[in-house]
């Protein structure tokens, strides 16, 4: 024991670490590196169709270059409304409504859909002072917020055709058709409400030549969510059982909205497997599907070091809308080559990809797919390209397909880099 | 049984999985040939197999098994540093070891049987290089700076159970052993981008094999002996175990096959007084040993191996009255011999000196010796590559009586 004790205190574990005797480890056990590029064998645009946007910071109202944009909202309770100081009375009377008062009921007088503008969608192509129009409908209670879309007309009825001074303004909608009888209950300092729903759907007319985006009830703050501001006289009773009342304007926050598109991008090759181009789209929602087989080339006997696929935008304004920027790559499930609307997304790569007009060429780091389809090749089915958040906006953006007629330049390709062994 | 076998228990269990230190030359084959050996011959350059002692035991020559009438037990410990030099530059390594064990035991008369356990072969080492790379085809990238690592691990040893007996002047033993061996080696490429995997592969292959060997010390008087051993071909096979970084894991279709080629030693022994003097001469057959191995090693060129091992012990002194530094053993020794593999198109050849001493035990039941030794491997003209090792190696022997009948 004293032997190894002291043999362990002096002898240490020291190795070489420099290049002294590198020639004589075996070259031939080193690996050679290979960097290679393989033709993308099938490229397809993926149909996935207008989505729910309630969720989104935006509303899009507007048409421009095919696209048409409605916005849909619906009010089914005053839950937003939960500061009675809101419905201060208007300039004649100096009541408030507060806890000393219940509200019995209330006459309609007028009503107005305000929307706070924010910016455009595109402004490659528009006046912001373009004068436009939109028509507003009325949509059947009985509509569902989540799966309505642009299609889904079935239950609008049409109210009225207003007018706008431009398009940067805010749009206040007036609502001159009588609506249905208000009434309100007041319970503590929350308003809640009895009035179970009223939903419209605005929908710009032919000479709006723009996609304006407004503040939804999630992204304006208190200030600027759309509202439906309804002057009504209410009818009140305070604490002592005497009855008053009162003509004010109170505004009434919509419980749901959401940006309904329609589908007018540029339709892709249906059933090409070489189209000339591919596209990716928020709001109507498209994604691209590639797939690159290099298990006849990089077998399993290499180490894959590196796999990217290269991909290059078509940076025209005709090909582009709205500029999309963030775009997530996933991993496809199984095979889409017959019916690529069937495509099936499976994991995130967890990496998110900033495109810019001035670098159209992108490069999709899938070194982790490939390492997995290099150790399973039966799971290569390719990568899904599509946008980080397809319900945020409206946008397309158009990339070079792999048709005979694209240049190598400008088509898709998959880079691999390997290493290559001597194997006995 | 007694208390020392159970101290030389204990020693070999906590010294298990130390093997010897790392070379440079220790890629390609199956590692450096080094065969462990006790401290008291190794201060005597390697040479002794001649030579009949009834505390030590030569761990090759199963003829020095032959009964003493006691238990006899060596254990040592190395402790080494070695400066490579090459072109590229000079490195160093520390290592601690453990080359081997021995027990002996006393059978019936002159029979004796042991155990052996001895490392043969050192396959450690660990290079690390850096340089630029190109891919090949590039089209994107035009250099890559990468750190390349190199990384041997493990060897061959062999387990071994000698018998040896005495008939008159002649003693005689045989011993069979087994071979049991891992080899590993290593190779991986990091690269500065971080967007790039590293590169690697490792090849494992666990070795096993059985062998013989013959030994014989005849007296021609008191004063000399002369020995010869014999250690037949071994053919050790091997399962050979591939994994690529990222990629497939597989065994080598029928495996590997390395033979241990035949060696042949002679030696001698001359005492006078207290005086011994002993040479070995060894020669092993590597060129023409067959040998499956794999990719790596076709294009290296094996080559016989030729050794010398000459020593000189000054013995202990019996004077009762006599200082005490004349009671105990002083040796030196030299030794010459070659790489089985040729490096540059040369043979590698390592020289060594050595001197040591050993103090007997005050209980007089064994001794504890000292080697302190250089030796030079390759050369810088002939090999583009030279080592000088620097060791110290100490050693523990001592015996006990067993299986003695006590008197009522």
């Amino acid at each position: 024991m004293f032997l190894i004790g002291l043999a362990t205190l002096f002898g240490g574990c020291a190795q070489y670490d420099s290049n002294t005797g590198s020639d004589l480890t075996g070259a031939d056990f080193r690996g050679t590196l290979v960097d290679t590029l393989i033709p993308i064998d099938s490229a397809a645009t993926m149909l996935v169709g207008d989505i729910n946007k309630s969720a989104s910071a935006y509303l899009i109202l507007g048409r421009q270059e095919g696209m048409i944009s409605d916005i849909a909202f619906r009010f089914s309770n005053f839950t937003r409304l939960d500061n009675p100081e809101l419905l201060i009375a208007d300039g004649d009377s100096t009541a408030n409504f507060d806890t000393s008062y219940s509200i019995d009921s209330a006459t309609w007088h007028s009503a107005t859909l305000k929307l706070f503008g924010n910016a455009f969608i595109d402004t490659s192509d528009i006046s912001p002072y373009t004068p436009w129009t939109a028509d507003i409908f009325r949509i059947a209670k009985d509509f569902d917020p989540v799966t309505i879309s642009y299609s889904d007309t079935t239950t609008m009825s049409f109210m009225l055709n207003d007018t706008f001074a431009t398009a940067v303004d805010t749009a206040e909608l007036e609502i001159n058709i009588p609506l249905d009888s208000l009434v309100f209950l007041q319970m503590d300092t929350t308003l809640a409400s009895m009035w179970d729903t009223l939903a419209f759907r605005v929908r710009p007319s032919a000479d709006a030549n723009f996609l304006q985006r407004y503040y939804s009830r999630l992204g304006g703050g208190e200030s600027r969510v759309p509202v439906l501001a309804v002057n009504a006289t209410f009818y009140l009773t305070d604490t002592t059982g005497v009855q008053s009342s009162v003509t004010s304007t109170v505004n009434i926050a919509p419980t749901f909205n959401s940006t309904l598109a329609n589908d007018s991008f540029t339709i892709p090759q249906a059933g090409s497997l070489t189209p000339e181009r591919l596209y990716v789209s928020q709001g109507y929602a498209r994604r691209m599907l590639y797939r690159g087989d290099f298990a006849s080339l990089v077998d399993s006997m290499n180490t894959i070091n590196l796999a990217e696929l290269w991909i290059v935008g078509d940076s025209s304004n005709t090909a582009q809308f709205s500029r999309t920027s963030l775009f997530e790559v996933y991993q496809l499930k199984d095979e889409w080559y017959d019916d690529p609307d069937s495509a099936r997304f499976g994991t995130s790569s967890a990496r998110v990809y900033t495109v810019r007009d001035s670098i159209p060429k992108i490069r999709l780091d899938i070194t982790p797919l490939a390492r997995f389809w290099h150790s399973y090749p039966d799971s290569n089915f390719g990568i899904g390209v599509r946008e980080f958040v397809e319900t945020a906006s409206l946008s397309r953006r158009t990339f070079y397909g792999n048709a005979s007629n694209v240049p190598d330049t400008l088509r898709p390709w998959l880079r691999i880099v390997y290493t290559e062994y001597k194997i006995p | 049984m007694r208390r020392y076998f159970g101290i030389f228990v204990l020693v070999v269990l906590m010294s298990c999985g130390f093997a010897h230190g790392e070379t440079i030359f220790a890629p390609g084959g199956i590692g450096y040939w080094d065969p462990g050996i006790n401290a008291r011959i190794t201060a005597l350059g390697g040479a002794g197999i001649a030579h009949f002692d009834t505390l030590y035991v030569h761990s090759n020559n199963p003829a020095t098994w032959r009964s003493t009438g006691a238990t006899r037990f060596t254990i040592g410990v190395d402790i080494e540093r070695t400066s490579a030099k090459s072109p590229t530059g000079t490195d160093n390594s520390d290592e601690y070891s453990f080359p081997g064990a021995t027990i002996a035991l006393p059978i019936y008369k002159s029979l004796g049987i042991g155990l052996v356990y001895q490392i043969l072969t050192d396959h450690e080492y660990l290079v690390l290089s850096r340089s630029q790379l190109q891919a090949s085809p590039n089209d994107t990238v035009d250099f890559y700076d990468v750190v390349e690592r190199n990384d041997g691990d493990g060897g061959l040893s062999r387990f071994g159970v000698m018998t040896g007996f005495g008939i008159k002047k002649l003693a005689i033993g045989v011993g069979m052993d087994v071979y049991l061996g891992k080899l590993d080696d290593l190779w991986t490429r990091s690269y500065n981008d971080s967007n790039i995997d590293s590169s690697g592969q490792v090849l494992r292959r666990e070795m096993s094999g059985i062998g013989f060997r013959v030994g014989a010390i005849y007296s021609l008087n008191s004063k000399i002996n002369v020995a010869g051993l014999v250690e037949l071909p071994v053919s050790v096979k091997a399962d050979a175990t591939r994994r690529i970084e990222g990629g497939a894991s597989f065994t080598e279709e029928g495996g590997m096959e390395f033979t241990v080629p035949l060696a042949v030693t002679l030696g001698a022994t001359y005492t006078k007084k207290r005086w011994r003097f002993l040479g070995d001469v060894s020669m092993r057959a590597w060129e023409n040993s067959t040998r499956d191995w794999g990719e790596f090693d076709t294009s290296r060129k094996y080559t016989d191996t030729f050794g010398i091992a000459a020593g000189i012990e000054r013995l202990p002194s019996r004077g009762a009255l006599d200082p005490w530094l004349q009671k105990w053993m002083y040796r030196a020794g030299f030794h010459y011999t070659q790489h089985y593999l040729e490096i540059n198109d040369n043979i590698v050849p390592e020289i060594g000196f050595s001197i040591g001493f050993g103090k007997p035990l005050k209980t007089g039941a064994g001794a504890v010796d000292f080697t302190f030794g250089y030796t030079s491997r390759g050369t810088s003209a002939k090999n583009n590559i030279s080592e000088n090792i620097y060791y110290f190696q100490m050693g523990w022997t001592t015996w006990e009586k067993w299986f003695v009948r006590r008197e009522r």
